[in-house]
């Protein structure tokens, strides 16, 4: 009896989902009317409306008619624009459970003895595939090389969202969080909606980093140094690039007559990047790091996209001329300490003044990069309190006008990140990301009225006032949150 | 008093401008590629002593060289009058301007890695190597794998994108290590850190044998394919291994070894390895202990990179002797004084000099451990080494005798070019710093590398 009554559940379970689609763009046509509408991609509309069904923009302009089932929001007064895009977070990425497991005892490794790779079975935990690697005995297999990671199908969101959102953010690039060929992003609605349907876009990029990996201290393991990162992710690109041969010359012999090829997820995950039809974003901050990975992107043919990128303006005109956007971070703050020297052990004294300096450089980073004409878009990576996206955004859009700091966080974040039909903008046919607010997002005393995502409104917790004698400034409250009921 | 003062910086001033004007070229003299040196005692290191001397550099190479020579029109002129030119000095062995980590520490075997991924140009260290009268530096990995990988020869164009800094037609280094760094004797392993093999001399020993014989199958294996595929065939092909590719290329001759050893047990140990794999050692570095075996050493046809007086700063270094750079001359075998510091590369000159006090070596031979010794070991003789017609304009002016105590090095070129002018250096040390807040960024800043203590 009780089988048969689970039988029937699992029978209707699709016909449930079909009547009631938990789907993020299901739910009431919404209308803004009277408002300021600013498109980005066009001329400002003084006032006028934007329709919302099905998730989908389908009418903006000063004269559009309104639907008759469209819940009518009053926009006199109010200012429309489309939500903002960062560029890169870790946003609903699980963290690896590996890391305590692998501090247990030391053991004695020897380049000669193969390693069973340690079984977990966890999810978002990813172990290196070897599989195609006969030099396991000499070189064990590095660490961090996991392209076949793919973002999308681990997602975790938390409760952070509803932060974001709050400083105006509907959008988001999700990466891997470690790594030195980390895996494959997503690019994210945050609606309210599962995890599966918050994706736009799946899989964007290749995620690479060259510096560190983010390996927690480092120790214990290959690679450990930089060399050692830049050589397996050699290693890593040739083993793929040998697998499709492989592959190739099996299916040319009509699959007999030699060996074929041992299966490898992660030569497999590695075709697009190498054939580029995928972009590949290197994780990269100081001027000499960028130049590697412009290299190594030169090296393989790979479509480059420099990320963190603090000191890119540097190398502005390397990157204008090898065509490479730059998902710019908004944490300003030059990282603690100095650079080592010998063995990169030798920690150096802070010098206050030095670090006023480099962070004076990184606000005006990406404006010196637009001057260039090199693309950017802004990332929130490194910032501690997500609020300083919109302060330090408006600090970077100090040099470049607020109207170019709008377009970095809208069109072109939507162009790098390849989902520029679909978002970045107000016009008709486009997923309907919109901030309602009580002004220019980057002017200071601005209040987010609603947040739609798909064309759904959506909560958000708008940020704190900040403390300290600094932030005398009025911020907006939890309180000043309006929701629509059907 | 305030007036003496007045009159005290005054003078100062003037004299820096004097200075300025005697050594740094005018703006319109920039415009030719001709520079001349006169009137300077030129150590040639090759072709003896010239008194009186002068030089012609025309496009960044040495053009002319000796008594008598007249200026060309248009030509930058350096007044070296009471100077000394040496050839730029050639660090065999420096870890200067690395990022990231000169070891890849993790395994023991890391031939893949390449120092030419991390090379910083902008690093200050090579500014202080030039202000030293160094011209060209040999990048190595660290000492921490028996294998570490594969080294790279850059000029110092200090400041110029890698591309200009990296030694013109360089050929292939890798670096070798043996004894306590590798086997890596009293190092307690970190949580999280996981012990390593090699721990004795044996296994150092052993990890060689391997690797080159594994090297051995991978040539053999691409050797296999590339006949069958000229025999029209279609076999599966091989995979490149980036760990074995330049093994196999030390067995083919195509790059040097470097390697860093100090007692003579493991050096005739390496050397047995390399006859019986069929290479050369090209550089034994270090080698604190080479006075012992130096016959065959040079039987081996190997050089010796070592220290001029360096010694007892760890167990495999106590039984060194400040004789063992003469006595490895005497033999026969090419020697090079070597840094291995951002520190000592700025006094390379005062540590050759230390060759003819331990041993009584010639003023030339002690010149040669710096310039022409390290060239031969580093393939790069042809191009820099001594001051010859046809070389490159790699040079170090010095305010006397490079050997003499309280010289200093005043100018240093590279392909003719002043990337080391000390007037200039002082006069901008005396110059108050630019407003911080406002200026436009400086465009480069260097990494201020700690010239920390380091371990050969």
């Amino acid at each position: 009896m009780n089988r048969m009554r689970w039988a029937a559940c699992l029978l209707l379970a699709p016909l449930v989902l079909m009547l009631f689609p938990s789907g993020a763009a299901a739910g009431p046509t919404y209308a803004i009317t009277n408002a300021r509408i600013v498109p980005v991609s066009g001329p400002v509309i003084e006032k006028g409306s934007v329709v919302m069904r099905d998730g989908v923009i389908v009418a903006v302009g000063a004269n559009v008619p309104i639907p008759a089932d469209a819940i009518v929001i009053d926009g006199t007064g109010l200012h429309v624009y489309p939500g903002l895009i960062d560029g890169h977070t870790n946003f609903a990425v699980p963290r690896p459970r590996t890391q305590q497991q692998a501090q247990a005892t030391p053991q004695v490794v020897s380049p000669f003895a193969q390693q069973a790779p340690a079984v977990t079975g966890q999810r978002g935990v990813f172990e290196p595939d070897t599989s195609n690697d006969p030099g396991i005995y000499l070189t064990p297999p590095a660490r961090g090389i996991t392209p076949q990671m793919v973002v999308a199908r681990e997602l975790e969101p938390g409760s952070e969202k509803a932060t974001m959102l709050g400083v105006g953010v509907t959008s988001v690039l999700s990466a891997p969080r470690e790594g030195i060929l980390r895996g494959q992003s997503a690019v994210l609605n945050l609606n309210d909606g599962e995890p599966a349907e918050m994706v736009v876009s799946t899989p964007f990029a290749l995620h690479v980093s060259l510096a560190g990996g983010g390996f927690g201290g480092g120790g214990g393991g290959y690679p450990s140094a930089q060399i050692g990162m830049i050589a397996a992710f050699r290693q890593a690109l040739l083993d793929a690039q040998w697998y499709a041969a492989r592959k190739a010359q099996w299916e040319r012999h009509g699959g007999k007559g030699i060996p074929r090829p041992p299966y490898s997820p992660a030569s497999e995950a590695l075709q697009d990047a190498l054939a580029g039809r995928q972009p590949v974003v290197f994780s990269v901050t100081r001027a000499n790091d960028i130049l590697k990975a412009l290299r190594l992107a030169n090296e393989f043919n790979l479509r480059a996209i420099i990320e963190t990128g603090g000191e890119a303006w540097k190398v502005a005109g390397d990157l204008k001329k090898a065509g490479v956007p730059v998902i710019v971070s908004l944490n300003f703050r030059p990282a603690a300490g100095g650079r080592g020297g010998f063995g990169g052990g030798f920690a150096r004294e802070e010098d206050p003044e030095e670090q006023r300096q480099l962070e004076q450089e990184a606000v005006r980073n990406a404006a010196e990069l637009i001057k260039a004409g090199v693309p950017v878009a802004f990332s929130s990576t490194g910032l501690t309190n997500y609020a300083d996206v919109i302060v330090n955004a408006r600090r970077a859009a100090e040099p470049m006008g607020k109207d170019k700091a709008l377009e970095a966080l809208t069109i072109r974040a939507a162009e790098i990140l390849g989902v520029a039909t679909s978002l970045g903008t107000i016009e008709p046919g486009k997923i309907a990301n919109l901030i309602v607010t009580t002004g220019h997002p980057l002017d200071p005393g601005t209040q987010l009225r609603y947040v739609f995502v798909d064309g759904q409104q959506v909560r958000f917790r708008a940020p704190e006032a900040p403390r300290g004698p600094a932030g005398g400034r009025p911020q907006p409250g939890a309180s000043d949150q309006e929701e629509v009921r059907p | 008093m305030k007036n003496l003062q007045h009159n005290l910086v005054a003078g100062a001033a003037v004299l820096a401008a004097l200075a300025l004007v005697a050594l740094a070229p005018t703006a319109a003299q920039q415009k030719s590629n001709e520079v001349f040196i006169q009137n300077a005692t030129i150590l040639t290191v090759t072709q003896g002593t010239i008194e009186n001397g002068s030089i012609l550099i025309r496009d960044g190479k040495i053009a002319a060289v000796g008594k008598g020579l007249k200026a060309p029109a248009g030509a930058t002129v350096i007044d070296a009058t009471g100077k000394y030119v040496m050839p730029g000095i050639i660090d065999e062995h420096s870890h200067s301007a690395i990022d990231g980590g000169v070891n890849e520490g993790s395994i023991s075997v890391t031939s893949q890695t390449r120092i030419i991924d991390a090379i910083d140009p902008n690093n200050i260290a090579l500014y202080r190597a030039l202000a030293g009268g160094v011209t060209t530096l040999h990048l190595l990995h660290g000492s921490a794998n028996t294998i570490g990988g594969e080294s790279a020869i850059i000029r110092l164009k200090w400041g110029r994108p890698r591309e200009e800094i990296l030694f013109p037609g360089a050929g292939r280094g890798l670096k070798l290590a043996l004894g306590e760094n590798v086997k890596r004797s009293g190092a307690t392993p970190q949580p999280g850190q996981t012990r390593r093999y090699p721990v004795t001399r044996l296994g150092v020993e052993n990890v060689l044998r391997e690797s080159f014989t594994r090297a051995r199958q991978y040539m053999a294996e691409w050797d296999a394919y590339g006949k069958a595929k000229a025999a029209g065939q279609d076999p599966p092909i091989p995979r490149r291994d980036l760990t074995l590719e330049p093994l196999a290329d030390v067995l083919r001759g195509k790059v040097r070894v470097h390697a860093h050893a100090y007692r003579s047990d493991e050096i005739l140990m390496l050397l047995r390895v390399a006859d019986d794999f069929g290479f050369k050692v090209r550089a034994l570095v270090h080698a604190l202990e080479a006075y012992k075996v130096a016959p065959e050493i040079a039987k081996h046809g190997a050089g010796v990179s070592t220290f001029a007086d360096s010694w007892a700063y760890k167990w495999e270094a106590y039984d060194a002797i400040p004789y063992n750079a003469a006595i490895c001359l005497r033999k026969g075998i090419p020697v090079a004084i070597n840094s291995d510091s951002d520190e000592r590369v700025r006094r390379l000159y005062q540590e050759a000099a230390k060759v003819i006090k331990y041993g009584g070596i010639s003023e030339t031979e002690a010149l040669k451990t710096i310039t022409l010794y390290p060239a031969m070991m580093l393939d790069i003789d042809k191009r820099v080494g001594s001051i010859e017609v046809g070389k490159d304009a790699d040079l170090a002016i010095f305010s006397g005798h490079p050997f003499a105590p309280a010289s200093h090095v005043v100018m240093t070129l590279v392909e003719g070019e002043v990337f080391f002018d000390r007037a200039k250096d002082l006069a901008k040390r005396a110059q108050p710093k630019a407003p911080p807040s406002g200026a436009q960024p400086p465009p480069v800043r260097s990494a201020d590398a700690d010239p920390g203590k380091q371990d050969p």
